[in-house]
């Protein structure tokens, strides 16, 4: 008897760099976002050469994963000169769709690609009409503002036949997306042009009408946590769940994609969650820094517990250490260094599937085989050999509660 | 060059001529900043001739949405004045006003109110411009677009809207309809954004209003059909000041002093708010096409070891290391291991492997193959 086929949504990660790229998919993005050096809206991520993109775009094709570009900052005049080139080369290396908040860029694309639209949350697409707006500029997919649960997301991708995608992880603008320009006029810097300050996270004084006086992080959103609630993006059949992220770290990509990777497949295989194991789900994403969860809107419009009235603690107990590069029965494992440790330091391999695995580390040698007393970041290090271990998996590093 | 101002019931409209000024009504659940209206007042306006405009600024999800366009109600109004997409596809297919589209955020260039045209048709009358247009820009777009256009010219600037409740929370009497506050935080370089929540959620101000009036010749030459002066926030005084301007703009140095808050420019004479980025990243680091290499470890005096990246390296290269500060050192390749740390002739691409020391290059520091006829 054949098994139940039963939906389950892309999984939509970020790719800040090209290893970020690569980490994401082997860890099972269906898809990846990543920028070019240009037209995006984070100027100071580490954004992908023309030669990284096709690289990237070969890899993930490669993987059977898709890749998408943003091009979703809102563009002046002299932004767009060089852009139908740009459009040009990413047709040519065939990129699977592109992600714009400017209907001008829309049209451009359009004239110079064409290339698969999707709409950038950016956008703030929050109802029907706003879908069908953007359908008639020939939109594929729209990406909704934050601000809609998923089951009006749901019934919008019903009505417009317009393929629909959320955010399911992350952290989140407290303002509508696209309608924030505090950046603009008190730092000087457009964050719809990828220069945002994040003055959102500042503490304020406030003072009321009435003389009354409160401290607090007011515009300060806690981190959006949507594992809970697949249940209800798959039942609804939003198409993808886009996790946040460009600018956060390789541990992060390789984490996120693989807990929800983990509870996709969960799903694909059992058609339910009955026995899922929500609790070493969450503790593993617990693993990484993050603010306090909210589901934010995604059930029900976001209530004041959404709010983040906190300092930016975003340490955790556990840090990225290492990334594989090598191997070998031989020689060992082959390690770029991202974080100081010393023997017997408790790292964890991250498998691309299954548990964590725990690495014997008593014996750390530098990669000309000296031994070492201790390693530090940005080297290339040798552990005892690991028959597990596959090149591009990430290591991580505990270094005790705080 | 017509005057904008909004309709509220403190508006004396016998103070008001119909051929310098229109009106702009903004009223729940529309309006995202709704002022008290009497319906009567509407109907007056309408009867001594003014051209009403209602102002659809409130960006709405499906639920609100649908129920506030169910009971869709324009009595005496000649154009709605729309923000979000949908609400301008929703108004072109199912009401017969004019359209003014409010392109406050983005929309800075051509194509994106070229879309728009498209979509609209004749139905597309005017354009709210965004004050992230510099005047240069304007006056371009006026020549070439054939739209009218309006933009603010004095009054406060919405720098922040959230649809979440956020200074409710933080006051004792968290069920009143409307709250006003004042924001400062030591992590800015301003103080004092005034800080507003209603129906449609958190609103934060700039400290300062934007105010152009003060080169009323150079927003008249830009080629703007209309300009927006917002002074529900003013005093009796002010508001009066106002009306005298705009039956006779010139001088403006006694409004400036009455207004209530300073003045600011914003964009109006240049916008260079995307030169910052290229200090964001390291232009040192760029991957370039030429670039074969990076450096990812090494041992001073002994060892580089190096991730290739494009073509292969070889034994008897020479290649130029650039570090992250922007420093060239040049070097030859005498020899190489793999990274199994043994001899080898050459690295291909994406292999690791090992080559002679370079002083001055750490880790981050990147290869290109050297100029021909360069001196080591």
């Amino acid at each position: 008897m054949s098994q139940p086929h039963y939906f389950i949504p892309e999984l939509l990660s970020p790719a800040g760099n090209l290893d970020k790229l690569k980490t994401a998919i082997l860890y099972g993005a269906n898809a990846v976002y990543c920028a070019g050096q240009d037209y995006g809206l984070r100027a100071a991520a580490d954004n992908f050469t023309r030669e990284q993109l096709s690289e990237g775009v070969a890899f993930a094709h490669s993987h059977g994963a898709r890749v998408y570009v943003v091009l979703n900052g809102f563009l002046h005049d002299e932004d767009l000169k060089e852009l139908p080139d740009f459009i040009s080369f990413l047709k040519s290396i065939q990129v699977d769709a592109v992600i714009v908040s400017d209907p001008g860029v829309a049209l451009l694309v359009e004239k110079h690609g064409p290339l698969e639209l999707h709409v950038s949350t950016q956008a703030s697409v929050l109802n029907l009409q706003g879908v069908m707006a953007w359908k008639e500029l020939g939109a594929k997919r729209v990406v909704l503002g934050r601000e809609v649960t998923i089951q009006d997301a749901g019934a919008l991708g019903r009505l417009s036949q317009v393929e629909m995608e959320l955010f399911v992880h992350g952290a989140m603008c407290m303002a509508y997306s696209g309608h924030c320009v505090i950046s603009n006029y008190t730092q000087g810097r457009d964050s719809n042009r990828g220069g945002c300050a994040h003055s959102c996270r500042f503490s304020y004084d406030i003072e009321f009408e009435d003389q009354s006086k409160k401290v607090s992080h007011f515009m300060s959103s806690k981190d959006l946590e949507g594992l809970d609630a697949l249940v209800y993006f798959i039942k609804e059949g939003i198409q993808s769940l886009k996790i946040e992220g460009r600018m956060k770290s390789l541990l992060y990509a390789a984490s996120t994609t693989r807990i929800y990777r983990a509870a996709l497949d969960y799903w694909k295989e059992h058609g339910s969650f009955e026995a899922a194991p929500w609790g070493e789900w969450e503790q593993e994403l617990r693993k990484l820094p993050h603010r306090e969860a909210t589901t934010a809107s995604l059930l029900a419009p976001a209530g004041k517990d959404s709010v983040y009235d906190k300092e930016e603690h975003l340490d955790s107990p556990w840090l990225m250490a290492a990334v594989v590069l090598e191997s070998n029965p031989a020689s060992g494992l082959l390690i770029d260094c991202r974080h100081g440790f010393t023997p017997h330091t408790h790292l964890e391999l991250l498998p691309f599937r299954g548990a964590a695995i725990r690495l014997d580390t008593s014996k750390i040698l530098a990669a000309d085989f000296e031994v070492l007393d201790k390693t530090k970041p940005a080297s290339l290090v040798r552990l005892p050999y690991e028959p597990r271990a596959l090149k591009g998996q990430v290591i991580r590093l505990f270094r005790g509660e705080s | 060059m017509i005057a904008r101002i909004y309709l509220t019931n403190q508006t004396d409209l016998s103070q008001l001529d119909t051929s310098l000024v229109e009106l702009i009504i903004a009223r729940k659940p529309f309006s995202r900043n709704p002022s008290e209206l009497e319906e009567s007042l509407i109907k007056e306006a309408y009867a001594r001739g003014f051209k009403l405009h209602l102002e659809w600024d409130a960006l709405m999800e499906e639920p609100r949405f649908r129920s506030f366009t169910h009971n869709w109600s324009t009595d005496f109004i000649s154009s709605v004045r729309v923000k979000d997409a949908g609400a301008a596809l929703w108004l072109r297919d199912h009401t017969t006003q004019d359209i003014w589209l409010h392109l406050e955020a983005g929309h800075h260039n051509q194509w994106a109110v070229e879309s728009w045209k498209q979509r609209l048709g004749e139905r597309l009358k005017g354009i709210i411009l965004s004050n992230e247009l510099p005047q240069k820009t304007i006056q371009i777009w006026s020549d070439v677009l054939k739209l009218q256009t309006e933009l603010l010219a004095l009054g406060p600037l919405l720098l922040f809207h959230s649809p979440r409740k956020l200074l409710s929370p933080l006051h004792q009497n968290d069920l009143q309809v409307e709250l006003q506050a004042i924001g400062a935080s030591v992590e800015s370089p301003h103080k004092g954004f005034p800080l507003l929540e209603n129906e449609h959620g958190t609103f934060m101000f700039h400290p300062k209003d934007l105010a152009l009036i003060d080169r009323f010749e150079e927003l008249a030459s830009s080629g703007l059909s209309f300009y927006r002066i917002d002074d529900r926030l003013e005093s009796m005084t002010a508001q009066k000041m106002v009306r005298q301007f705009i039956r006779s703009p010139q001088d403006c140095h006694a409004l400036k002093s009455e207004w209530s808050k300073e003045w600011m420019r914003g964009y109006w004479n240049i916008n260079k708010s995307d030169v910052l980025f290229d200090k964001l990243t390291n232009p040192h680091l760029q991957k370039s096409p030429d670039i074969i290499a990076e450096v990812i470890d090494g041992k001073k005096s002994f060892w580089l070891a190096v991730k290739v990246l494009g073509k292969k390296l070889s034994v008897g290269q020479e290649i130029e290391v650039v570090s992250p500060l922007g420093k060239i050192k040049r070097a030859k390749l005498v020899w190489m291991k793999n990274s199994n740390f043994q001899d080898c002739e050459s690295i291909d691409s994406q292999e690791i492997g090992f080559i002679p020391w370079v002083s001055g290059t750490p880790t981050k520091s990147v290869i290109r193959s050297a100029p021909e006829h360069s001196s080591f």
